[in-house]
């Protein structure tokens, strides 16, 4: 359903996706690890489509469309979600005045307020939050671990067939790290996608990826199962680079 | 009421001493104010037009401003049901906020004016400035021009030379009144409306004033000019609202100034959305202790607009409280001023003041948004702030909304009515709120990138 291909991206000049590939069935999870400064967060962000990154090469197909032709809301109707690792803080607009325009924008359709009201109310619940939070100003205050837990909340309204999670175990502690894979993994199934780019392997103990890929310098330097996970945590990312390094430095074809 | 024909000095442009004495004539006003308004006449004259090199003027260029360019008076039809009135007044009416009293200037004269029999059998009073002169001479004439005398400013100076219409009303002692009261000063001709407001809130009283300014647009510029005056007894409440939508093709300046009593409290709500070029001074003085002023303000400049917000929290008692928040948003060539002081004079102790103005550059690299906040405290134990940002909407705070489904247009209004919302999230009136969401709405228009048309 994704698929991406020699994918290169700059920001300010600078080449900071050097030709990436990589291909997400249905239901699939799969996992990009890699240091600080691999490139992962581009490639997260340059998927939803943020203005400030430039592609200079490539492709990426989501459901059979090319996603640099859609805008952002239009890559979000088709399915797309990108939990962000740094979420804005929009003051004045309540979360809950968020997720009903946000809802009604994916679906094309007006919930009632009753309904809307519910199905905030039940999604909350599954992210253990306090129904006042839904009043709150969006992210504004918000500790790290709120704004993480209202990421999921807004993945679990939307009901997206492709979640993209930017780090979203950076900064959690083991309860909230929980919750936050409880909500993923109660999308879990033959309709939801998922890419979880991380550091760590911590959050793969609980949300299982089909497939682990390790990202150096740009590129996918190798792949795996999840067994990959827990040899980079025992190796280390020195380990990739005196591996891999050599390869990622002379590229792929 | 069937009006008499003016006098023809005040049908060709331009302002006289005759032009003032003539118009005071013609209301038949007592021998006092026919004095006062010359007074004010010669200070117009003496005081030089506000050059760029003004402290107070530095941002806001008005050296193309000629009084002599307006007619400065232009009459009205009198009508006697509120159906008779321009099309486009009933509609300001329906849209406004349900009220107990209505007054429309049209022109320079009151067109129309209602006031539900309830708040008449409890004394009040709301009625223009002539007839309040004539029926009240009492209760107006120690007050009117008391707050804002007619050697203030250049434009001070003018209104109380030469005012025609404005509006006057009296809350007695005790009396809570629950439904607004509203006026409407409605331009259609090519000149100038000069009305003045005066509020009177007696002892114990409460209500909810809103002055709304909406015009027919003209190639040619017109000219507004106006003062209020609002004076707030020991623990009355007044809430005033200034809403100013003219067309673009007014010159727009007011005075607003008010004093609170001991234990009194105003709520202002300042809007500019209009005009091509709009000043306007608020001003709280907190006279005695335990007074208490809320300072709101949201502005919306776009095209080439100059909106400009002087503002005074004047903390001459202890133990007074005042709060200023101005928001503005900006897009296009526009300019948007805001300058404010908090001034604490050396017997206000335990003042607790604050000030915030905030400023939202939509989509441009062309706007300018000046902001000058300022303190000057001469007592020792006070807490005040002040604080001032201005920016551009955060291009990936647009992202983050449009990730979510959001297309940009929603985006960008999510964003700018958040903006708002501080402002608008504390005014307890529906039909207000609904009014200034349809406007900022209007102004953002097509979204950012696209001017207004």
């Amino acid at each position: 359903m994704l698929k991406i291909e020699n994918l290169q991206v700059e920001i300010d000049g600078q080449e900071i996706v050097k030709g990436l590939d990589l291909e997400v069935g249905k239901g699939e999870i799969h996992a990009i690890m890699g240091p600080n400064g691999s490139g992962k967060s581009t490639l997260a962000n340059v998927l939803m489509g943020h203005p400030r990154y430039e592609v200079t090469g490539g492709s990426i197909t989501f459901q059979g469309e090319d996603v640099f032709e859609l805008e952002p809301d239009e890559r979000a109707k088709l399915g797309m979600f990108l939990a962000f690792q740094y979420p804005s803080e929009v003051p004045g607009v309540s979360v809950a005045n968020f997720l009903r325009t946000a809802v009604n924008s994916v679906r094309e359709e007006e919930l009632s307020a009753m309904e809307m009201y519910r199905l905030i109310q039940d999604k909350m619940k599954i992210m253990q939050m306090d129904p006042r939070f839904a009043e709150r100003y969006l992210n504004e205050g918000f500790s790290g671990g709120e704004k993480k837990r209202n990421e999921i909340l807004q993945m679990l309204m939307l009901e997206p067939t492709l979640a993209i999670m930017d780090e979203t175990d950076s900064g959690l502690d083991i309860d909230a790290l929980q919750v936050v894979a409880k909500g993923v993994n109660e999308l879990r199934g033959s309709d939801f996608s998922a890419v979880i780019i991380t550091h760590y392997q911590r959050i793969l103990r609980y949300i299982e990826p089909d497939h682990v890929h390790v990202m150096l310098d740009g590129r996918l330097v190798t792949s795996g199962g999840k067994e990959l996970a827990l040899d980079l945590e025992d190796k280390g990312y020195e380990w990739v680079r005196q591996e891999f390094g050599a390869s990622a430095e002379l590229g792929k074809g | 009421m069937q009006q008499k024909e003016a006098p023809e000095v005040l049908k060709s442009k331009g302002i006289s001493a005759e032009t003032v004495k003539a118009l005071s004539s013609f209301k038949g006003e007592p021998d006092w104010l026919t004095e006062k308004r010359l007074d004010a006449w010669r200070s117009f004259e003496s005081l030089p037009m506000p050059t760029l090199r003004d402290e107070a003027w530095r941002y806001t260029d008005i050296s193309d401003v000629s009084v002599d360019d307006f007619l400065p008076y232009a009459p009205s039809p009198d009508v006697s049901r509120e159906a008779d009135l321009p099309d486009a007044v009933q509609r300001l009416i329906n849209e406004g906020e349900e009220n107990s009293a209505l007054l429309v200037q049209h022109n320079s004269e009151t067109a129309y004016s209602r006031v539900d029999e309830e708040l008449s059998r409890k004394g009040v009073v709301f009625t223009d400035l002539h007839t309040a002169l004539a029926e009240h001479e009492d209760l107006v004439r120690d007050r009117l021009f008391g707050l804002v005398p007619g050697d203030y400013d250049k434009f001070a100076a003018l209104s109380a030379a030469a005012f025609a219409g404005g509006s006057f009303l009296y809350v007695p002692r005790g009396v809570d009144v629950e439904l607004p009261i509203q006026s409407y000063r409605w331009l259609d001709v090519v000149g100038s409306i000069m009305p003045r407001t005066l509020v009177v809130v007696e002892e114990g009283a409460s209500v909810t004033y809103i002055d709304e300014y909406a015009s027919v647009d003209d190639e040619d510029p017109a000219f507004s000019n106006g003062a209020v005056e609002l004076y707030v007894g020991q623990g009355a409440h007044l809430r005033y609202v200034s809403l100013q939508n003219w067309e673009r093709n007014m010159l727009h300046f007011n005075t607003i100034r008010s004093k609170t009593e001991k234990d009194a409290t105003i709520n202002s709500l300042v809007v500019s959305f209009g005009s091509q070029l709009s000043r306007t001074n608020v001003e709280a003085g907190l006279t005695a202790a335990g007074s208490d002023s809320e300072m709101l303000g949201l502005y919306f400049a776009d095209q080439n607009q100059v909106l400009d917000h002087h503002t005074l929290q004047d903390h001459i008692a202890p133990n007074a409280h005042s709060d200023l928040v101005y928001k503005g948003a900006l897009r296009d060539e526009s300019l948007a001023v805001f300058s404010g002081l908090i001034r604490v004079e050396p017997g206000a102790q335990k003042t607790d003041a604050y000030q915030t103005n905030r400023n939202l550059i939509l989509g441009t690299d062309d706007a300018f948004a000046v902001s000058l906040p300022r303190l000057e405290i001469l007592a020792d134990d006070v807490k005040c702030s002040h604080g001032s940002t201005t920016g551009q909407v955060d291009e990936t705070d647009l992202f983050y909304l449009m990730s979510r489904g959001i297309p940009r247009r929603e985006a960008e209004k999510l964003v700018v009515f958040g903006f708002f919302g501080e402002i608008t999230s504390r005014i307890p009136l529906k039909g207000l709120k609904d009014k200034l969401d349809r406007a900022i709405e209007g102004k953002i228009g097509l979204g950012f990138e696209e001017r207004v048309a």
